[in-house]
C-alpha cells in the first residue's frame, strides 16, 4: 500500500485540564473520503486543528504527506484545502474580494472552477460576509477550500448550514474530488452525511478513537428506526420474525420498527401490501457509539478492533 | 490592497487610519493657532509653570512665548504621545489578537505560510500605518506653524515626529510581542496602556521628586525627549534605544506566535 496521507500516532492534545483528544491512532490513505463521525465535543476540531499545525499536540505525532505537521507545515499546507469548524471569514469583504485575498496567498487557484463552483452552489459572490446568512458563508469557506483543487481536504462540518439541495452539491464535489484523485478527510456528526460520503470512517467519542471501520462494516451494523404507513393494517407477524427486524409495533395501519444493517428483508414484504409513505429516522449516534462501546473490552481481548 | 497580509492589514484599518490622521491634523493647526492668539499674554500660564510639578508634568516647559517651549510645553510631552501610542496599540490589537479572537487567523494560517510571515506582515502594517500617522503630524505641524508664523524648522518638526513614530510602534511592538506570547487582547491592550502610563509618570515625575531620578531610564519617555528636540535636535543614542527596544520586542512577540496554539 502506499504511504497515508495523513497518519497520526498516539496524538493527545489538553486545553490546560480540558481533555482534549487522547491517544489517537489512525492513517488516511491516499484517494479515500475519510469520515470522521462524533458527537458534540468528542474531539473532531481538536484533531482537525492539530493536524494543520494550529495547536500544538500535548503528546504524540502527526504527518501529513509523509511529513512532520508541524516542521514542514508551510509545503504541507500548500497542498491542502482547509474549511474549519467555525468558519470566520472577513465582514467587510465580499466573497469575491475573499477569494482573491486568499488565492493571493496560495498558488493553483483556477478562476474558472471558482466561477463554477460559486454557480453551482449558488453562492452569493458579490455581497459583505457580515450580509450573508451562515449557509452562504459557508459556500464561500468550501469554494476556498476547494478552489486550488488540493491534493487534500480537510473539512470540519462542511454541510453545517446548507439546505438539503446545497447538501446534494456538495456530495457531487466530493464525489468528483475523489474521481479525481484528491483525499478528503470529512468530520461531521451526522451519520448520513458520512454514509453518502465516505469510504471508511473513524469513529470519535470523549477524545477517544472508538473505531475505524469501512463503510459497509458500519452500515451493516447501523440500527434505523423505520415507520411504514399502510392503506390497510398489515398482519404483525410477518414482520416479526424478519432477518434484523426489531421491537416491531403496529398501530392502526402504522408499523413502527428498528432495523439493522439491510432492509432488503423489510421493504419486500412491505411491497405486499399498499404502502402510503415511509419515514426513516435519523439513526441515533448515541446507539451506535453504545455498540461499540460494548464490544471495546471484548475486541481488545480478542485483539483489538479492526483498524485498518 | 489583497494582495498580501501588511496591505490587508492596512486596508482593514484604513478607516480608522484616516479618522485619527484627520483628527491629528486638527489638533495640531488648533495648537498652533493658540500660539498667535494667547503670545502676548502668558505671564498667567508662566506663573503657573513656577509649579514644579505642574512643569515636570508637561514636559519641564521652557519659555512658553517661545514656539519651541509652546510647542513643547503640551502638544510634544504630553498630546503627541498619546495619540500615538494609543493608535499603535489599537492597531496591534484589533489587527492581531483581535483578529485571532474573531477566528479569523484560522483560515489564514492554513495557507502555505509560516506564523513568522504573519507576524512580520502584522508589525509592518503597524509601523507603517504609525508612519502614515506620522505623516500627518509633521505635515500639519509644517502647515499649523507656518499659519501662527512661528519660526521654527520643518526639520525639527521632522525629528521630533520620528521620535513620536518611534515611540508610537514600540508601544505598538509591546501590544504585538504580548499577544505574541498569550493570543489575549486584553493582555496586550491593558499591560501595554498600563506601561505607558506608569513610564509616563515615572518620567516627568522624578524632575520633581529627586528619589525617582535613578529609576528615569527605566522609563521609555526618557527615551523621547519632546520639546528639547526642537532645542537641541535628536540624540542618536535615544533613537538607539528606542529602536532596540522595538526589535527585542519583535522577536519576544515572534518566539511567543511561533510557540503557542491559535484561537483556543
Ligand atoms: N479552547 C479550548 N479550551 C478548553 N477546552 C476546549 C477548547 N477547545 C475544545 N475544548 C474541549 O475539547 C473537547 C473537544 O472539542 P472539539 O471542539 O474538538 O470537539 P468537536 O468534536 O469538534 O465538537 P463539535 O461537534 O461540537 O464541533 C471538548 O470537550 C471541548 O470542551
Ligand atoms: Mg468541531
Amino acid at each position: 500500500m502506499s504511504e497515508p496521507l495523513i497518519e497520526v500516532e498516539e496524538l493527545t492534545k489538553y486545553y490546560g485540564k480540558h481533555r482534549g483528544i487522547i491517544d489517537l491512532s489512525f492513517s488516511v490513505s491516499e484517494g479515500e473520503v475519510f469520515g470522521y463521525l462524533g458527537p458534540n465535543g468528542a474531539g473532531k476540531t481538536t484533531t482537525i486543528r492539530t493536524i494543520l499545525d494550529l495547536i500544538r499536540p500535548t503528546d504524540g505525532k502527526a504527518w501529513v504527506f509523509g511529513r512532520d505537521a508541524h516542521l514542514d507545515g508551510e509545503e504541507i499546507r500548500e497542498n491542502i484545502g482547509y474549511l474549519p469548524g467555525e468558519l470566520s471569514l472577513f465582514d467587510d469583504m465580499t466573497g469575491v474580494e475573499t477569494l482573491k485575498y486568499l488565492a493571493n496567498i496560495r498558488s493553483g487557484v483556477d478562476w474558472d472552477f471558482v466561477d463554477e463552483l460559486g454557480e453551482r452552489l449558488q453562492a452569493d459572490l458579490d455581497q459583505d460576509m457580515a450580509e450573508l446568512s451562515s449557509g452562504n458563508k459557508q459556500k464561500i469557506g468550501l469554494i476556498q477550500a476547494f478552489m486550488n483543487r488540493p491534493s487534500l481536504l480537510i473539512l470540519d462540518e462542511p454541510t453545517s448550514g446548507l439546505d438539503p439541495l446545497m447538501q446534494q452539491e456538495f456530495f457531487k464535489l466530493i464525489e468528483e474530488a475523489r474521481k479525481n484523485g484528491q483525499t478528503a478527510f470529512v468530520s461531521s456528526h451526522i451519520l448520513p452525511v458520512v454514509e453518502r460520503l465516505c469510504n471508511r470512517v473513524g469513529i470519535i467519542r470523549e477524545g477517544k478513537l472508538v473505531a475505524v471501520e469501512e463503510i459497509d462494516d458500519l452500515k451493516a451494523g447501523v440500527l434505523r428506526s423505520l415507520e411504514i404507513h399502510f392503506a390497510g393494517a398489515p398482519p404483525r407477524e410477518r414482520f416479526e420474525n424478519l432477518l434484523g427486524v426489531e421491537e416491531v409495533v403496529l398501530e392502526e395501519n402504522r408499523l413502527r420498527c428498528k432495523v439493522v444493517g439491510e432492509l432488503d428483508d423489510l421493504v419486500k414484504e412491505a411491497a405486499r401490501y399498499e404502502v402510503v409513505n415511509v419515514i426513516s429516522h435519523e439513526p441515533n449516534l448515541e446507539e451506535i457509539f453504545l455498540k461499540y462501546y460494548e464490544s471495546e473490552g471484548q475486541e481488545a481481548m480478542e485483539g483489538g478492533p479492526n483498524n485498518a | 490592497m489583497l494582495n498580501n497580509i501588511m496591505l490587508k492589514t492596512l486596508r482593514d484599518k484604513r478607516k480608522t487610519l484616516l479618522w485619527w490622521a484627520v483628527g491629528i491634523t486638527l489638533l495640531d493647526i488648533w495648537y498652533s493657532l493658540m500660539f498667535t492668539s494667547i503670545e502676548g499674554d502668558l505671564s498667567g500660564i508662566n506663573q503657573m509653570m513656577e509649579n514644579e510639578l505642574i512643569k515636570g508634568l508637561l514636559g519641564g516647559a521652557h519659555n512658553l512665548a517661545t514656539p519651541e517651549g509652546w510647542l513643547g510645553a503640551e502638544l510634544l510631552p504630553l498630546l503627541g504621545p498619546l495619540v500615538f501610542i494609543v493608535f499603535a496599540v489599537s492597531f496591534a490589537s484589533s489587527t492581531f489578537t483581535g483578529q485571532e479572537e474573531k477566528g479569523l487567523l484560522n483560515v489564514l494560517l492554513a495557507n502555505p505560510i509560516t506564523r513568522t510571515t504573519v507576524f512580520l506582515h502584522k508589525f509592518s502594517a503597524m509601523a507603517l500605518g504609525t508612519l502614515s500617522l506620522g505623516l500627518a503630524f509633521w505635515l500639519s505641524n509644517v502647515i499649523g506653524t507656518s499659519l501662527a508664523n512661528m519660526d521654527i524648522s520643518f526639520l525639527s518638526l521632522a525629528e521630533v515626529t520620528f521620535s513620536l513614530v518611534l515611540l508610537g510602534i514600540l508601544f505598538g511592538t509591546l501590544t504585538l510581542a504580548l499577544g505574541g506570547l498569550t493570543g489575549n487582547r486584553g493582555v496586550g491592550t491593558g499591560a501595554s496602556s498600563s506601561i505607558g502610563v506608569v513610564s509616563y509618570l515615572l518620567n516627568s515625575m522624578s524632575e520633581v521628586i529627586s528619589g525617582l531620578k535613578p529609576f528615569r531610564p527605566v522609563s521609555v519617555f526618557h527615551y523621547y525627549r519632546g520639546g528639547e528636540i526642537l532645542r537641541n535636535g535628536l540624540s542618536w543614542f535615544d533613537i538607539l534605544v528606542l529602536l532596540a527596544g522595538i526589535v527585542v520586542l519583535f522577536f519576544i512577540g515572534l518566539y511567543g506566535f511561533n510557540r503557542r496554539d491559535i484561537g483556543v
